[in-house]
């Protein structure tokens, strides 16, 4: 993985430094908070519901064991003994002291870890394929060039005052686990015919109140001009995106109103003017990037899965996960193993201290002392010995980490909600919870097979509800909380934006009303049919009539 | 019956606090100063928005009650307001302390409704 250098060390340090002082003029009333709240948000520290919320970078998802060790003990140390991951690879801390974050800051610098960027009208947390490196169908380590991307947009002075956030995601593989079309900037990494590596560029993806999916600004970008073209559409998006209106500053929106094609004739003349001005990266630059992605050193393995087989026969519930949770690897006798952080009745996403420190411990003897975060809030270890997979299952499951249920209903992306968010409308938390209770037998679940529900306590959809097969909106409704429900959302290479289904439901009524959705679909599939493949063909008219004419037939 | 209290988040960690009698800013809603006429809201916001100590302080609207023999109960009328005062309803761990016997956050979450809050 990346390796700060000196320079990443010092300008880390002196940000520290910097909020040291920031906090204690705060602290002595030098400061009002208006002045002082640019400046907190600039290092990831909102003040929330309850209390102040910490928002910790997780550059691309990658941590090593150390650093998630760091993450367990300040959780321990100055927070409540958990933290939360987030659905863009990062991890919040609910209860920090403003007194304590520089502090925190300090402890996360010492292992090249900070808060930049996490908040604010800038760059944010580039994004990238959590099974990056090791996917045997991946075309390019997405790593890479996010690092890549996170350097260029590190505090860089023409877009840090951009006119909103801006989200870039990048995917090296066929398949995406990005949500890549719902980003700002998705990046889909491509070999020409010629076998050149490129990008396809899509512009003005985005969640929230104006859900829309990425258009094709360019098929195929050279990998060599990368820099040079996202420089242009940010110049084009920073002189041209609304400052007037909030709700409307998104690049999704200057696409929208501007149209694809005459965006892309001012990024492309904006861009033939910027390659010549050679900010594009030297052939050793990358290659000293890509120098930190190399692989480990895996052993040579027979790709054997006999033990596995026995294991997984004499052990049905290590059976399910591996069937689950468990992902092809590039080389012979290893795997992809995910964690999930979605056991019955948890807080999605929410892992505790001594979570992280067994995980660290984990990852360091099964997985190269690596892990990756995924934006569905799981955990992932790339690199397992196929052998190993049963023994790491035990251990993940003593500690209320080995569930089986990844893409499957209980696996529900959430967002803090009204619990802690001071945005919410309603509560995210408890509704995913009910859901996770309703669907908490494991057979049924692989029954219904894949299925992603997705929950969010506010418009802004932070939950992703859009995009989850199932998605549920919490709204406000006369003083009392009601959930939206949509179906037929998707996040990944076919993204779809799922359509609402009808009037809300209350907060008594809404899993009845998942369930329901459930139990059309088990009716209506064909043999072997996914659930958003049903919905696909039928709509939303089974859905409907069984959620709404049914319901009513049965009142009459 | 209904009347304003003031809340806001303390400075130093950011932990929900009340308006109380003494002008100091307390972590018991239910030692809230309260406000119901007019001028007497007009003068708490007036407090509430100029004290150093806190961040982002603002008046809500309450419900009082004395039931015999637990002294005054205070509940905000927003179950936003009440999640805020007395949550969050899930981690119970991490509530606050001082809670209403109807808001458990220890309750199975299919039984907290707000409505019962």
């Amino acid at each position: 993985m990346y390796k700060y250098d000196d320079f990443d060390h010092a300008f880390v340090a002196e940000r520290v430094e910097q909020f040291r002082e920031q906090v204690a003029r705060r602290l002595s009333g030098e400061l009002t908070e208006d002045e002082f709240k640019p400046l907190r948000l600039m290092n990831g520290l909102y003040l929330q519901l309850h209390a102040y919320m910490l928002r910790v970078a997780i550059p691309y998802g990658l941590l090593s064991s150390t650093q998630m060790r760091k993450l367990a003990q300040i959780a321990r140390t100055y927070d409540r003994g958990y933290g939360h991951f987030t659905t863009r690879q990062n991890i919040q801390y609910n209860w920090p002291r403003l007194e304590d974050t520089p502090d925190i800051l300090e402890e996360l610098a010492s292992v090249e870890m900070h808060a930049i960027q996490t908040s604010g009208n800038c760059i944010r947390n580039v994004t990238a394929d959590q099974y990056a490196g090791v996917d045997p169908e991946e075309i390019d380590d997405s790593r890479v060039w996010a690092e890549l991307i996170r350097q260029w947009s590190s505090l860089h002075p023409e877009f840090s005052f951009l006119p909103r956030k801006f989200k870039i995601a990048v995917t090296g593989a066929p398949h995406d686990r990005t949500a890549v079309k719902f980003h700002d900037i998705g990046l889909i990494i491509k070999r020409s015919d010629a076998g050149e590596i490129g990008f396809e560029v899509l512009v003005g993806g985005g969640l929230g109140r104006t859900p829309m999916i990425g258009r094709t600004i360019r098929e195929f970008l050279p990998k060599d001009y990368l820099l040079s073209y996202l420089e242009a559409i940010l110049r084009v998006y920073n002189q041209l995106g609304r400052r007037d209106n909030k709700y409307k500053a998104r690049i999704k929106i200057l696409v929208h109103e501007t149209g694809i094609e005459e965006l892309r004739d001012m990024v492309e003349a904006e861009w033939t003017r910027m390659k010549e001005e050679g900010i594009d990266l030297p052939d050793a630059e990358l290659a000293r990037v890509r120098g930190f992605f190399t692989e480990p050193d895996y052993e040579d393995l027979p790709d054997n899965d006999q033990y596995l087989q026995v294991k997984q026969f004499e052990n049905p519930t290590f059976g399910r996960w591996v069937r689950a949770n468990v992902a092809p690897h590039k080389k012979p006798g290893y795997a992809v193993a995910n964690i999930s952080l979605k056991p019955v009745g948890g807080a999605p996403g929410d892992a505790t201290a001594a979570q992280m420190d067994a995980v660290a411990d984990l990852a360091d003897r099964y997985s190269f002392g690596e892990l990756r975060v995924a934006h569905e809030q799981n955990l992932v270890f790339a690199d397992v010995k196929k052998a190993d997979l049963y023994a790491l299952w035990k251990e993940l499951d003593d500690i209320q980490l080995g569930t089986p249920n990844l893409g499957m209903i209980s696996d529900i992306i959430s967002c803090p909600g009204l619990d802690y968010c001071s945005l919410a409308n309603a509560r995210s938390i408890p509704v995913a919870q009910r859901i996770q209770r309703r669907f908490a037998d494991i057979k049924r679940q692989f029954d219904i097979g894949a299925l992603t529900l997705n929950i969010s306590g506010c418009i802004n959809a932070c939950g992703h509800h859009h995009a989850g097969h199932i998605g549920i909106l919490g709204v406000d409704r006369k003083g009392e909380e009601y959930y939206q429900l949509t179906l037929g959302g998707s996040a990944d290479e076919n993204a779809a934006i799922g359509k609402i289904v009808g009037p809300a439901f209350s907060s008594a009524e809404i899993v009845d009303a998942v369930e329901t959705v459930v139990e059309t679909y088990l009716k209506v599939r064909n043999e072997g049919e996914p659930f958003i493949d049903t919905y696909r063909r039928l709509g939303q008219t089974p859905f409907k009539s069984a959620l709404f004419e049914e319901k009513q037939h049965a009142a009459a | 019956m209904s009347i304003h209290i003031a809340t806001a988040n303390r400075l130093t960690d950011g932990i929900v606090v009340f308006l109380g009698y003494d002008g100091e800013w307390t972590r018991h809603i239910d030692d809230a100063r309260i406000a119901e006429r007019d001028d007497d809201i007009a003068e708490l916001k007036v407090e509430a928005e100029t004290a150093k100590t806190v961040v982002g302080a603002y008046l809500i609207e309450a419900d009082v009650s004395s039931p015999e023999g637990r002294g005054r109960i205070i509940s905000p009328l927003s179950y936003k307001e009440r999640i805020r005062a007395f949550g969050p309803s899930v981690h119970p761990a991490f509530a606050k302390k001082v809670v209403p016997e109807h808001f458990d956050p220890r309750a199975d979450a299919s039984a907290v409704f707000m409505n019962g809050i």
